[in-house]
């Protein structure tokens, strides 16, 4: 089913005037139903643009934690079939995936890309072209409060399954999501969540402030705790995935000091030897005070400032030392990089010193988020 | 589009015939009228229960004047005779009159000569849809006592869908449509209460605590109001075995691997996607073009993502019958029809 | 972030069909709710203990700071915690009362006399169906501070939750659909306009163990307004009980059960067997009813009550008792602090999708738990050290949560009564009148005797101790003894007494009108001192020489100046439910002085038995 702007406004027109009639013999409830009838809206609205993903094969559990098996759900970004989704049914590696559009066709798909900080997954349609694409709400309209409908296209391939709440916060997890009460699950994994008009908000994904899998979060479903990666902050990202280049949460390179993350300044404890912020000079013992321009006067204030950044982006970091305060540029890595080049130093010292006490260049674990890990 | 009009002209039919009929909702202006309508016709049901610590106690809706009550099948009414406390906080005890094994539906007599009940009309005729604004009225938790008002919990409609669940090992025998809500309706003590429009009208009825097998989550629902009434109607009637013989009809002889010619990789893990291994030369397989290492993902517009999706899927197909599937090979989807050897 | 926008044009022109038209209505509506959500988001707190394990959340009810939050979300904190706003801010807290068995706790922020303050709602006016909006921490998300703010309505009112133990009791709580989760303890629930309702501390939980199924529960703002001054007052406040048990009997009537013999309620005439049709203005259908409307008092308080015995109404007005004994809450408080946390961290649970696991849990079955706050991984940690701002706001003393705050309230009722210590250089008080049959009435008192001299007749005592003065005279419940302390502390102040503490507000005289309460102990005896609102002239007092005893009861009215300050013309004196006399002071006399100071004789002294209440 094509969805024609002409004729639904010439309906909606019938709609309204037939509503006027039935509604002028009573009552004051009619925001309320002017209210259902925007929801219905919004939602036939966006339901064209919602794909049921079709998960063949992949692990049944992760981490102890079973997965749902029934479909997922996506959302058609451009016209060629360009569809993003939850990496949820992904990190168990499924042997593919076929989309299902409400209308009757079916694609098979290829994973272009990963986003592993937001937990999202990019994937081609094969051969599609005149899809209907999501509209995008524009980030500067998002508002705590607002209506927030998550929809997913789990139980059915020809309609959506809806839940309705509003937006519950912005700028969670570190800067990564947007939160709702809506009820989110995998029923509606990989969805979007939409604004009154219809618009999408953000793609639904299970997120957890202290865990970065892929199924972290996942036991907050339908609890009222539930996220979604605003889509218009993310579509810089997904012209970087469309060239198949897998993103990964950014890292400097530092260990901050012991502390209560939220009233400890980010002050370095021990620097990842080879990583970003050794290279860009920065030394144990500088506290951190801004990314980007924008001050961090704590750990926590720096983490939600730096975690935003994929590896690969350029950061402007403004820190401490002593009386004097400086700004570097460093190129955020991936943890791995990160604990590649600690072992390659690690050697390298090794040999060229044999006594060599390489402790604090130990790089293993979440090197910036040390400290707030140990607050949770 | 289409689907909005015909709402509208239904729900003016209502309107018009409401008029005439006391028991509905039509003149419910506020959310007060609406609450006070649906806490009169809600009772709360107090049984046995006990086993494995499993409650005593559930919900339950006045379907007559007479003071009939639907509600769930379920281990609380295991005694024949259940204690029911209506909405004014009197006490009453009622009799299990029958119960559908198919949909889980009892219906209670309450033990007296009352025949001026509040009740909700069996009859009610709705159009949900995807969005709908609902209200579920239910015991949940036993948080409300004697003449306490049950709480009233609010959500939209999510979708319609056929009932995929189950619990433990358990599954539901329904497996039509229900409807699935996104508030959190389906708790401890709810099932048998009441799932309403915002006008009051019934939409349902409050089903017991089950995972959805799609999603792993538990799963809020209710049994569509029409098929709660034509329940009662069977149970009152007493004529329940046209719902059992709807139960699970399996062919006789359902069609098999080896029948269509093909082998499926071994399933070696819970997930195995079902490639095909080998075709057999000769084989409806083969005749149909089917090739190793086609993935297939629908059988018979079963969709099928893993190796013991495509058996189930062969189970419910009869063996002398065309069958289509639908492989992915390469990046291609491929829709093919196997048709079996021995077909006159 | 230039770099953003150019991809999200070339998107945006992608598309081929425009946005859904929504109605200016709807959008009004959401626009409307947007505004509710940022007022009230600036007056939730996110609430952490000081060492960074744990928190939970809190909403500010006056500019200079005062907030409300759980019991079991301070209990871990000790007198100190840190509070984050949304303006980005933590600030330094410091606890200030607390009501263990209603999981109530005031505490106070710092630093500033301009915080947002909450609009308080009327939670009786909530009614079933209402929208209403929770803001908290939930899960300690909010780590700019900013609230999780979830939608959703009231699922039922005048809801009863039963305690754990007796502490934790939840009476005529809010029921809502709108998501709490463990760190929304202490959290406001706001009606739809933004005035805060209730404080959220409770969810039924069995069926998922740590999140929310739709069922959570938040104490009454109502509730909560009748022990704020009493909260405030620094104590560790009791809830209260009747003395008396009902059971439902059929057709929404209750029956007198079980019934105290040293109950007030006793002496007020209830009996075993009696109907209790009415309880502090409510129609008491149940037992539930009466759990409701009784669990929303701090003891100490008075309510009036209506039972009926073979088809007669009786009314009385009956002091509730405190529900523990002395020194029982203190230890329950600091079972409460050492228990553990009571959930692990947020991980992945659900595990066996045959729901093996779900129905395990279901067989340890917790009762509907307090919404728990969020522990961190250790606990039990040693206390740390008060932050200094923090340590000039706290002592630490037996029946308070913080000491400081009681002296401070003490201050304020020094402060502006205007006869505290209008006795000061009077050791020797003489006090002539007459009462209505112009009989003389004669009361000395001194620091070793006193004396009361009336129609009659005369009665002395001593005071070795106050013992010696036992009830007397007869009938009066202790009147000479009552004089005396009244006397003391307009001549001494706090030091007459071997202990003086502010108890909170309490209803006094026959309109039951809210008092500010001086509660004194001397010698084991209990004297309440009632000190209007508005005027801040001490107005009242009680004195008790038994627990089990109705007090002597002494309202004073019609302030003339004497001296420096005012002293009272009206004396009405009261025991149990008779007035035992009634008289005009002609003058106050300093015995010990050679120059008399006496109030002037008033021309109408004459003019007696007009209604003189205040």
């Amino acid at each position: 089913m094509r969805f024609h702007p002409a004729s639904t406004r010439c309906l909606r027109l019938v709609a309204c005037f037939a509503a006027a009639l039935i509604t002028s013999s009573a009552f004051a409830q009619s925001v309320a139903q002017l209210e259902q009838q925007a929801i219905r809206d919004a939602i036939e609205h966006v339901s064209p643009t919602v794909v049921q993903l079709q998960i063949i094969g992949g692990a049944d559990r992760l981490n102890d934690v079973s997965l749902a098996s029934g479909p997922s759900t996506g959302v058609i970004l451009t016209p060629d079939g360009y569809v993003v989704t939850s990496r949820y049914r992904f990190e168990p590696a499924p042997a593919t995936v076929v989309a299902l559009l409400a209308d009757g066709r079916q694609f098979a798909t290829e994973v272009v890309a990963h986003d592993y900080s937001r937990k999202l997954v990019l994937l081609k349609l094969s051969g599609a072209e005149d899809l209907p694409a999501a509209e995008i709400a524009p980030a500067d309209s998002y508002r705590v409060g607002q209506w927030a409908i998550a929809v997913g296209r789990t139980y059915r391939v020809e309609r959506p399954n809806v839940s309705v709440g509003i937006v519950s916060a912005l700028r969670r997890i570190q800067g990564r999501a947007m939160q709702t009460d809506a009820a989110v699950s995998a029923a509606n994994y990989g969805g979007p969540l939409v604004d009154i008009e219809g618009r999408v908000l953000g793609i639904i994904a299970p997120m957890s402030p202290s865990a970065e899998s892929s199924i972290a979060g996942v036991e907050w479903y339908d609890s009222g705790i539930g996220f979604a990666a605003p889509l218009a902050e993310w579509m810089p990202a997904f012209e970087r995935l469309k060239q198949g280049e897998d993103l990964q949460l950014g890292y400097i390179g530092i260990g901050l000091v012991e502390g209560v993350a939220r009233e400890t300044p980010a002050k370095i404890a021990t620097i990842a030897p080879d990583g970003p912020a050794a290279k860009a000079g920065l030394e144990k013992g500088d506290t951190v005070t801004a990314i980007n321009g924008v001050p961090a006067t704590t750990q926590v204030e720096m983490q939600a400032a730096a975690k935003p950044h994929y590896a690969g982006d350029t950061l402007e970091v403004t820190y401490q030392r002593g009386d004097e305060t400086s700004t570097t540029t460093l190129t955020l890595t991936t943890i791995a990089q990160l604990q590649e080049a600690a072992e390659a130093a690690k050697a390298k010292e090794e040999a060229a010193d044999e006594k060599a006490e390489a402790k604090e260049g130990d790089a293993d674990g979440e090197e910036e988020s040390n400290a707030g890990d140990s607050e949770e | 589009m289409n689907k909005w009009l015909l709402a509208l002209a239904v729900g003016s039919f209502l309107c018009v015939t409401n008029m005439t009929h006391a028991q509905k909702a039509v003149d419910l202006v506020s959310f007060g009228d609406v609450n006070r309508y649906a806490q009169e016709r809600s009772v709360k049901i107090y049984g046995v229960g006990g086993l494995r610590q499993l409650e005593a106690y559930q919900s339950g809706v006045l379907v007559s004047a007479e003071g009939y009550i639907a509600t769930v099948a379920s281990l609380v009414l295991d005694e024949d005779t259940v204690t029911v406390l209506l909405n004014n906080g009197q006490r009453l005890e009622a009799s299990v009159v029958g119960t559908d094994p198919l949909l889980d539906v009892a219906v209670l007599k309450l033990d007296t000569e009352e025949t001026d009940f509040p009740y909700f009309d069996l009859t009610a005729e709705q159009s949900p849809y995807e969005g709908m604004r609902v209200l579920a009225y239910s015991n949940l938790y036993n948080v409300a006592t004697g003449d306490e008002p049950v709480s009233v919990l609010h959500g939209v409609l999510s979708v319609i869908a056929p009932l995929e669940a189950r619990r433990g090992s358990f599954s539901s025998r329904y497996r039509g449509d229900v409807y699935i809500v996104d508030a959190a309706t389906n708790n401890p003590g709810a099932a048998g209460g009441v799932l309403l429009d915002t006008s009051g009208q019934p939409l349902g009825m409050l089903g017991k605590e089950l995972k959805s097998e799609l999603t792993g989550t538990w799963l809020n629902y209710a049994m569509p109001w029409e098929q709660v009434s034509q329940s009662v109607d069977r149970i009152l009637s007493g004529d329940l075995g046209s719902a059992i013989v709807d139960l699970d009809q399996l062919p006789e002889n359902p069609a098999t691997f080896a029948g269509l010619g093909f082998r499926l990789v071994p399933s070696v893990v819970a997930r195995t996607p079902p490639y095909i291994d080998t075709v057999l030369p000769g084989s409806p397989a083969a005749s149909a073009g089917l090739m190793p290492d086609d993935l297939i993902i629908a059988l018979a517009g079963m969709r099928t993502g893993t190796h013991v999706d495509v058996e189930k899927a062969l189970m419910q197909v009869p063996g002398d019958q065309p069958v289509r599937l639908t492989v992915l090979r390469g990046n291609m989807l491929v829709e093919v029809e196997l048709v079996p050897m021995n077909l006159p | 972030m230039k770099s953003v926008w150019l991809p999200v044009l070339i998107i945006a022109l992608q598309t081929s069909f425009a946005s859904a038209v929504v109605p200016p209505e709807v959008l009004e509506a959401e626009a409307t709710r947007v505004a509710v959500v940022e007022k009230i988001s600036r007056s939730t707190v996110a609430v952490f203990d000081s060492q960074g394990q744990g928190g939970g959340s809190a909403v500010i009810i006056s500019p200079d700071g005062y907030a409300l939050t759980n019991f079991h979300v301070t209990a871990p904190c000790g007198p100190a915690m840190k509070c984050g706003l949304n303006d980005g801010n933590l600030y330094d807290a410091v606890l200030v009362g607390l009501d263990p068995p209603g999981d109530v706790a005031l505490i106070k922020l710092l630093g500033r006399d301009d915080f947002p303050a909450a609009e308080l709602g009327d939670s009786d006016a909530a009614q079933v169906g209402d929208k209403v909006i929770v803001a908290g921490n939930p899960f300690l998300l909010a780590e700019d501070y900013h609230p999780t703010i979830t939608y959703g309505i009231l699922s039922g009112t005048h809801r009863y939750q039963y305690p754990s133990g007796t502490l934790l009791e939840y009476a005529d709580c809010l029921q809502t659909d709108a998501s709490i989760n463990p760190g929304n303890s202490g959290g406001p629930l706001w009606d739809a306009e933004g005035r805060l309702i209730g404080i959220n501390g409770r969810g039924s939980f069995e069926k998922r163990g740590r999140v929310n199924v739709g069922v959570g529960y938040a104490i009454s703002i109502n509730q909560i307004k009748h022990f704020l001054s009493h909260l405030k007052a620094g104590r560790v406040v009791d809830h209260a009980t009747l003395g008396a048990t009902v059971a439902s009997a059929g057709n929404g009537r209750v029956v007198v059960d079980d019934l105290l013999e040293d109950s007030d309620a006793y002496r007020r005439g209830l009996r075993y067997s009696d109907y209790l049709s009415s309880f502090a203005g409510r129609d008491i259908t149940s037992a539930n009813v009466l759990k409701n409307a009784l669990g929303i008092y701090p003891a100490g308080w008075r309510v009036p009550v209506e039972f009926i015995r073979d088809g007669q109404i009786y009314e009385a007005n009956v002091r509730l008792a405190s529900l523990h004994h002395v020194g029982e809450l203190e230890s329950l408080i600091e079972e409460e602090a050492k228990k553990p946390p009571q959930i692990e961290p947020p991980g992945p649970k659900d595990k066996d999708d045959q729901g093996q696991e779900d129905d395990d849990n279901k067989d340890q079955k917790p009762p509907r738990i307090q919404l728990p706050q969020l522990p961190g991984a250790a606990q039990q940690l040693e206390p740390p050290k008060l932050p200094p701002e923090v340590e000039k706001l706290y002592a630490k003393r037996s029946g308070f949560a913080n000491y400081y705050f009681n002296e401070q309230q003490q201050q304020r009722l020094i402060d502006r009564c205007r006869q505290w210590k209008a006795l000061e250089s009077v050791p020797q008080l003489v006090i002539d009148g007459g009462d209505s049959l112009q009989h003389e009435v004669r009361i000395e008192d001194s620091a070793e005797e006193a004396s009361l001299r009336s129609v009659r007749g005369q009665f002395f005592a001593k005071f070795d101790s106050l013992d010696t003065a036992g009830n007397g005279p007869p009938g009066s419940g202790g009147m000479i003894a009552a004089v005396h302390q009244w006397h003391k502390l307009l001549h001494q102040g706090r030091e007459g007494f071997d202990e003086v503490f502010y108890f909170g507000q309490l209803p006094f005289g026959e309109g039951l009108q809210l008092h500010d309460c001086l509660m004194a102990i001397d010698e084991g005896y209990t004297t309440q001192f009632y000190f209007d609102l508005d005027s801040g002239n001490l107005v009242g007092m009680e004195h008790f020489t038994a627990d089990d005893r109705d007090p002597c009861l002494i309202h004073f009215s019609r302030f003339q100046p004497w001296q420096s300050s005012e002293l009272p013309r009206r004396w009405v004196v009261r025991f149990g439910d008779n007035a035992y006399m009634e008289f005009d002071v002609d003058k106050y006399t300093n015995a010990a002085s050679t120059d008399e100071e006496s109030i002037p004789a008033e021309d109408d002294a004459a003019d007696n038995g007009e209604a003189n209440d205040e």
